[in-house]
């Protein structure tokens, strides 16, 4: 059918209609049209069908924004603004890192559960390199010495030190220069000098922050230079897996350097021959590091960041339950940012991973959340109503002579009155609900 | 809600909070411009940060404050275009520092890179798609899909009205059809 300059003013409303800007008139317009209109029925539907698409793509850069955000407020220098005057590349990053510094200390006065860095501040720090947080013993073979001992936090890690986790502990090492280093079970490290490192055995996740040295970490027979941000490094079945999850690296093997990028792999074997391939997951390829997150907290970005990430994901026929056991697999850390994510506007655009993500906060939710439960029983979606309510029996033994299927469907009338005797329930028994902290 | 103007006059006077209350509210535009400017994902992260620094430094010169992001955008875009004339930006993070990095390493486009590597999903390639749009559609989509702002948000960062945005977002998704039906065939 020939396109005509109607079609093509009719397209205009199908966007505007997909992006919640189209008046009631034109909506109207539109819905005349569209049953006369194979083609337009078909804009209609590829329009509809590419968007998910693009929602599902950019849902992990949500993440991005917040990473950009926090990065570019930790390199502001000073409290005010300067008026008009144009600042040097090296003079920023001076600034940045006492402004980091700064960051640091109000961040653990705000009572996080993390560490100071002792010792120098500042980009030219001697190592700059302490443990921040640990599940289970950390140990230190200092340079020259014979024992492994317990690393103590908040202690910079001299250049020539040996570190390493059992096969119970996780690690996080933060280095003055603002970078991020992840020790998995049973990995060893050296310390070679500032922004140096060997890893020896086991796996290794890192973000990168800028410097005025190479960030480089040496494997058997590779050298990783890292050009920006996030990269994973792990030893399986006797290659060295280099993931890199966001930025990009050189990887020099053999005398030749390859670039990895951002949700890239490459694979090198003890002989020296790299294969490059795309990462499956990138959400699933550093999942080990969650464990490190639930310590910092549920309101932590990056834990919100990461679930965000997993959720979009969910869906994807080929990989649906991994995702979700990811996230399960968090346990109760996991129910607040979930119901954060289901309060948040942005998530309305979005309502399969709205619903997907209140299934799993439900599932999983623990006593204290018995008044954010009640309150979603009043939710727009459906799919809501009825998580919460099938928590709230699960959590009480209370049901109000309702049916998940009474709290799914259109019928408020139905519910309402069951939603009014939880209130109720609310306000008179506030022992039994547990505020949430 | 502070409007950008009252924001931006209290980071004048010294409130720091002021300033990161602008930084939250506008990295999603300026990361959007950005990664629609260079069509690189990992590039716009490093412009973006060093746009909202720059706006720090430069928040005297602001004349008019409750113009605050459509001037703040206008560095977003000088900074990428220094970046697209350069080829060589440190925002392709660590290049100035690695000793014996080669510069003709990061310019290799990722489809250089991809040749070797397996066929991208669907998700994958709508946005490469995207990111391969003209300039005004690419935009306009690319700020859309990052915070889902208003049509009238959008006109402001774009400098166009809101009519303008809803034909710029319909004609990017039309041609963005056109291409994924012909790579299916």
């Amino acid at each position: 059918m020939r396109q005509t300059m109607d079609c093509e003013a009719y397209w205009n409303l199908i966007s505007a209609r997909l992006d919640g800007e189209i008046r009631p008139e034109e909506k109207a317009q539109l819905e005349s049209h569209l049953p006369d209109c194979a083609t337009c029925r078909a804009v209609s539907d590829a329009f509809v069908q590419q968007d998910q698409g693009l929602r599902q793509a950019f849902a992990p850069r949500s993440a991005a924004v917040r990473r950009v955000a926090d990065a570019a407020l930790r390199q502001l220098p000073g409290s005010r603004p300067s008026g008009g005057r144009r600042r040097s590349r090296v003079s920023l990053l001076v600034a940045g890192a006492a402004g980091f510094a700064a960051a640091w200390l109000v961040a653990f006065l705000s009572g996080l559960v993390e560490f100071p860095v002792s010792g120098e501040r500042g980009a030219s720090a001697p190592t700059g390199l302490a443990l921040a947080l640990a599940i289970d013993p950390v140990e230190v073979k200092r340079p020259g010495g014979a024992a492994w001992e317990k690393l103590a936090p908040g202690d910079l890690i001299p250049a020539g030190a040996r570190l390493r986790t059992g096969p119970a502990s996780l690690a996080e090492l933060r280095g003055t220069d603002g970078s991020t280093i992840r020790l998995n079970r049973s990995t060893e490290i050296l310390v070679v000098g500032p922004r140096r490192y060997e890893l020896a055995r086991g796996q290794w996740w890192s973000e990168v922050a800028r410097g005025d040295t190479p960030f480089e970490v040496q494997l058997e027979n590779a050298v990783v230079a890292a050009l920006g941000t996030r990269f994973d490094i792990a030893h399986e079945d006797g290659d060295t897996v280099v993931r890199v999850l966001a930025g990009a690296t050189r990887v020099s093997v053999e005398g030749s350097a390859h670039i990895i990028r951002g949700g890239e792999m490459a694979r090198i074997s003890p002989a020296g021959a790299l294969t490059r391939r795309r990462i499956d997951s990138i959400a699933l390829a550093s999942g080990w590091v969650h464990e490190l997150l639930v310590l910092k907290g549920e309101e932590n970005d990056e834990l919100a960041g990461r679930l965000e990430e997993l959720l979009a994901s969910i869906g994807r026929a080929k990989m649906s339950k991994l995702y979700e056991d990811e996230i399960r697999a968090l346990g109760t850390s996991c129910v607040r940012p979930l119901l954060s994510y289901v309060r948040s506007t942005r998530s309305l655009a979005r309502p399969g991973e709205r619903a997907h993500a209140a299934h799993i906060a439900c599932d999983l939710a623990p006593k204290s959340a018995i008044r954010e439960l009640i309150q979603l029983l009043a939710d727009h979606q459906g799919d809501v109503r009825a998580a919460a309510a099938r928590a709230l029996e699960r959590l009480t033994g209370i049901d109000r002579g309702l049916s998940e299927e009474d709290w799914k469907g259109h019928d408020w009338q139905r519910c309402e009155a069951g939603y009014v005797e939880w209130l109720a329930w609310l306000a008179r028994d506030k022992e039994k609900s547990a505020t949430p902290p | 809600m502070s409007s950008d103007g009252t924001l931006v006059r209290e980071a004048l006077a010294g409130c720091g909070e002021a300033y990161g209350t602008l930084v939250h509210r506008w990295t999603g535009r300026v990361l959007a411009l950005c990664h629609a400017k260079t069509g690189q994902a990992d590039a716009a992260e490093d412009l973006a940060q060093e746009t909202l620094v720059r706006g720090y430094v430069g928040l005297g010169s602001l004349e008019d404050v409750e113009k605050f992001g459509a001037w703040l955008c206008g560095i977003a875009r000088r900074v990428c275009l220094d970046w697209l004339k350069s080829r060589r930006r440190s925002q392709v993070a660590f290049s100035e520092v690695a000793a014996d990095w080669d510069p003709a390493d990061s310019l290799a486009g990722p489809e250089e890179e991809v040749s070797s590597v397996e066929q991208k999903d669907e998700v994958e390639k709508l946005l490469s798609e995207m990111e391969g749009l003209p300039g005004p559609y690419r935009e306009a989509l690319m700020l859309y899909y990052y915070e889902e702002h208003t049509y009238r948000e959008l006109a402001e960062v774009l400098g166009v009205s809101p009519a303008t945005v809803n034909a710029r977002l319909t004609k990017g998704r039309a041609i963005l059809r056109r291409r994924l039906s012909a790579t299916k065939k």
